[in-house]
């Protein structure tokens, strides 16, 4: 009998799979706000989703692989990134609102083929 | 100071000539003067430096001295090097003294005979220049560089002998010795080309190192090429038949150029090539034979056109043609005997007939024509001219104690006692015909003799009006001694051949115990043969020489100074007109030349005119159309299958992708994520795939 708390418990043992299970659910809880939301703003933060979900894999491979510092340095650009990419997206979203008076994705189609 | 002979000789009569093109316009005066004396002074080099060595005994110190100094480098291509340098044996001191003595003597007398000529000056710088070339010629080592030198006689002369650019017939004489002596030369350099991919040297001393050491054994048929090749310019430069063409038209230059031509240079360097290429010659017994029958059939040929020339000059210059024929018999002749002849005649020949060219220029000088038909009676007028030009006819005529009847007996002496050999008949037969020669030689120049000196003068006014002056008669009396003193040079070091002891022909006046040293028993058996055989034909040949010489001069006076002779001659006038048609002809070489290679030539340049136009062209032409034709259906394809089909193929197909992909672009942006997942899932899925 396995102790529930012990270290060779395959399930509770906290190792790379777990990271990794997390950062697949993040990843697709970001591609659903991204896919249905319909404020610019709701697929904003599933973009940010994704991009952390990256994240936490680069930091547990920095962790459990012979990767080493990679990881984290990794995660840093990204985060980096996301800053960047935040900032023009809201200001995008500023001017698409200025423009139209809405942040709705369902009004902003002119560029259809 | 000997060392620097050859340099010194050739120095003098350069600067001259390089001096005349500065001052010849300003000062033609002063321009003949320094040159006169630039060539005097060359001769005198020739003499102090060069006569002494050659008639003293024991080694030339000359070639000694210069044989100290290294040829000098010239062109170095690869492993082989072309020397320049210096070669004077007894053969080149011979020439050498005779060259610079006629030249000086020919000087002189252009300063009178020339006076008076708009180019004077000009005149100097070229007769130096021509000098210079034979004189470089005779002192070089090599065969390039004698070629060389033989190629800028060819070049003076013709600036010489069309001297008188302004008349078409000078120019035509100048193009016509241009050209055909070219057509020798290309044999000739063939030749020394051959002799340089065998030998890998131009030099002399190498070639003949290489035939002493037997390196053309099995390979004799390229000797006979080689020596038959060097013939070829010979006879070019030399007017043997059927090359002789030129000399009779060379006529057209100033009187003291022919005599330089005939008597110093240019007709002499053909002679003294085959002289200097003796052992080459030797290695294939067909060679010399050759030179002999070409010899001998030149010598009768041109002997029988000088009977009916009627022109003073024109007599002279076939007689020229004549004797180097009987040179170049002697040569054919082979062994020392006719080395030592044919040059023996060579260095004779140049004293007389520069002293007849001379004196012919001093005759047209006082009666201003040339033709001997307007003179007559002259003996009276010019005296000075008269003796020397006698002298120098007895001499030419081989009249017994002048220098022409020594040279002309070694000839005859030289073909009779040629070697035993599938040969030796055609030489005892060459001789017979030489004998004959002989005898025209004396009666055509008598006949001229009479015509010009003797008799009344034909046209009074000419007669009334003829006279000589100074500067005219001292070359002629110089000419005239040595027309009768070069002939003691038979007895001289001078015909020694020292480049040719190595090939057992040796001096003659060794004495049996010198022999004995360099000679093996059966070379030396044999060496007595000949010399036993010369001596036996020395004496009877004195039988035969000396009647023809004399026979001959007596037949021309018979004919052309009594009153029987006129009358046989006028009997003989009608029989023997078609041969004299023939004679005066010239034997239509001439029209021969012109009807098969001027006018053969002038074919083919028509066909080729033709084969070009139609030919060639049409070629072109097709060429062209097809280019044409090309450029149509490139045209057409262009429009068709390109235009129509891959360059508005291209535009359809992106038109119509773009209208197909468009629809992707909906606006949803929704829609752009799903593709965007669904890519990467694909991809994920293919990686997977790949390297899972």
């Amino acid at each position: 009998m396995i102790p529930l708390l012990s270290a060779g418990n395959p399930i509770l043992d906290i190792g790379l799979t777990h990271y990794l299970v997390l950062a697949a659910i993040l990843f697709a809880l970001g591609i659903l706000a991204m896919v249905a939301r319909r404020n610019a703003i709701g697929v904003l933060i599933g973009v940010e989703l994704v991009l952390n979900a990256a994240n936490l894999n680069l930091i547990a491979f920095g962790r459990y692989t012979d990767a080493g510092l990679r990881g984290p340095v990794f995660a840093l650009f990204v985060i980096l990134l996301a800053a960047a990419e935040a900032a023009i997206a809201l200001a995008l979203l500023l001017n698409l609102f200025e423009r139209t008076g809405s942040v709705s994705l369902d009004d902003a189609d002119e560029l259809k083929g | 100071m000997h060392a620097l002979a050859p340099i010194l000789i050739l120095a003098f009569p350069f600067a001259g000539a390089i001096l005349a093109l500065f001052t010849e316009r300003k000062a033609p005066k002063a321009t003949a003067i320094i040159s006169t004396i630039a060539i005097a002074a060359s001769f005198v080099v020739a003499a102090l430096l060069i006569v002494p060595t050659a008639w003293g005994t024991g080694p030339a110190p000359l070639a000694a001295e210069i044989a100290k100094n290294p040829p000098a480098r010239w062109i170095t291509t690869g492993a082989n090097t072309v020397f320049l340098g210096f070669h004077i044996d007894h053969l080149a001191a011979a020439l050498l003294l005779m060259v610079t003595l006629c030249s000086t003597m020919i000087h002189v007398f252009s300063n009178g005979y020339m006076a008076g000529d708009p180019r004077f000056g000009a005149f100097f710088r070229w007769i130096g220049f021509f000098t210079f070339s034979m004189l470089g010629l005779v002192v070089s080592d090599n065969l390039l560089t004698l070629f060389v030198c033989w190629e800028l006689m060819g070049l003076s002369s013709y600036k010489l002998i069309g001297f008188f650019y302004y008349k078409e017939s000078a120019y035509k004489a100048a193009m016509k010795a241009f050209m055909t002596t070219r057509i020798g030369d290309v044999g000739m350099f063939l030749a020394i080309l051959l002799l340089y991919s065998l030998t890998g040297s131009f030099r002399y001393a190498d070639i003949f190192d290489f035939i002493a050491k037997g390196g053309f054994e099995g390979k004799e048929t390229l000797a006979l090429l080689a020596s038959l090749g060097l013939f070829c310019g010979a006879m070019g430069k030399s007017a043997q038949f059927p090359l002789h063409v030129w000399l009779p038209d060379a006529m057209e230059g100033p009187t003291p150029v022919s005599a330089l031509i005939h008597a110093a240079t240019m007709v002499a360097a053909g002679v003294y090539l085959v002289g200097r290429m003796f052992p080459l010659f030797a290695v294939h017994p067909a060679a010399l034979p050759v030179v002999c029958v070409v010899g001998t059939v030149t010598a009768l040929f041109a002997g029988t056109i000088a009977v009916c020339a009627t022109d003073i000059k024109k007599v002279l210059a076939y007689s020229t043609c004549s004797q180097l024929g009987f040179m170049f018999a002697a040569l054919g002749a082979g062994g020392l005997l006719g080395y030592k002849a044919g040059m023996f005649h060579l260095i004779t020949h140049a004293f007389f007939k520069a002293c007849l060219f001379l004196g012919s220029g001093s005759v047209i000088h006082a009666v201003h024509t040339q033709e001997v038909g307007q003179m007559g009676g002259l003996r009276k007028k010019i005296p000075v001219t008269f003796w020397t030009w006698i002298i120098a006819t007895l001499a030419i005529a081989g009249f017994p104690f002048t220098a022409g009847f020594f040279s002309k007996d070694a000839i005859l002496l030289a073909l009779a006692a040629s070697e035993e050999g599938p040969y030796q008949m055609l030489r005892m037969g060459c001789m017979v015909a030489l004998v004959g020669g002989a005898f025209l030689t004396a009666a055509y120049m008598w006949r001229v003799t009479a015509l010009t000196f003797f008799g009344e003068p034909r046209e009074r006014d000419r007669w009334e009006h003829a006279h000589e002056s100074k500067v005219l008669t001292i070359p002629l009396l110089v000419l005239a001694v040595m027309a009768v003193g070069a002939g003691y040079a038979w007895h001289s070091r001078f015909l020694e051949p020292e480049l040719l002891t190595g090939f057992g022909y040796l001096p003659g006046k060794w004495t049996e115990a010198q022999l004995a040293g360099v000679l093996a028993p059966d070379a030396l058996a044999a060496y007595k043969v000949a010399a036993d055989r010369a001596h036996h034909w020395h004496h009877t040949l004195l039988y035969i020489a000396i009647p023809a010489g004399v026979g001959g001069l007596a037949v021309g006076a018979f004919l052309y100074q009594s009153a029987k002779g006129a009358e046989v001659r006028a009997k003989l006038r009608v029989p023997l007109a078609p041969v004299f048609h023939v004679w005066k002809n010239k034997y239509f070489i001439d029209e021969i030349y012109w009807a098969t290679f001027v006018a053969g030539s002038l074919a083919i340049s028509r066909f080729l005119a033709w084969w070009d136009r139609e030919v060639v062209d049409g070629i072109v032409n097709l060429v062209g159309r097809t280019g044409v034709r090309l450029g149509d259906a490139a045209g057409w394809a262009d429009r068709e299958i390109v235009d129509a089909g891959f360059v508005h193929g291209a535009a359809n197909l992106a038109w119509g992708a773009g209208g197909v992909f468009s629809r992707m672009q909906g606006g949803r942006v929704r829609v752009y994520v799903y593709q965007a997942v669904a890519a990467t899932a694909v991809l994920a899925l293919v990686v997977a795939a790949v390297y899972g």
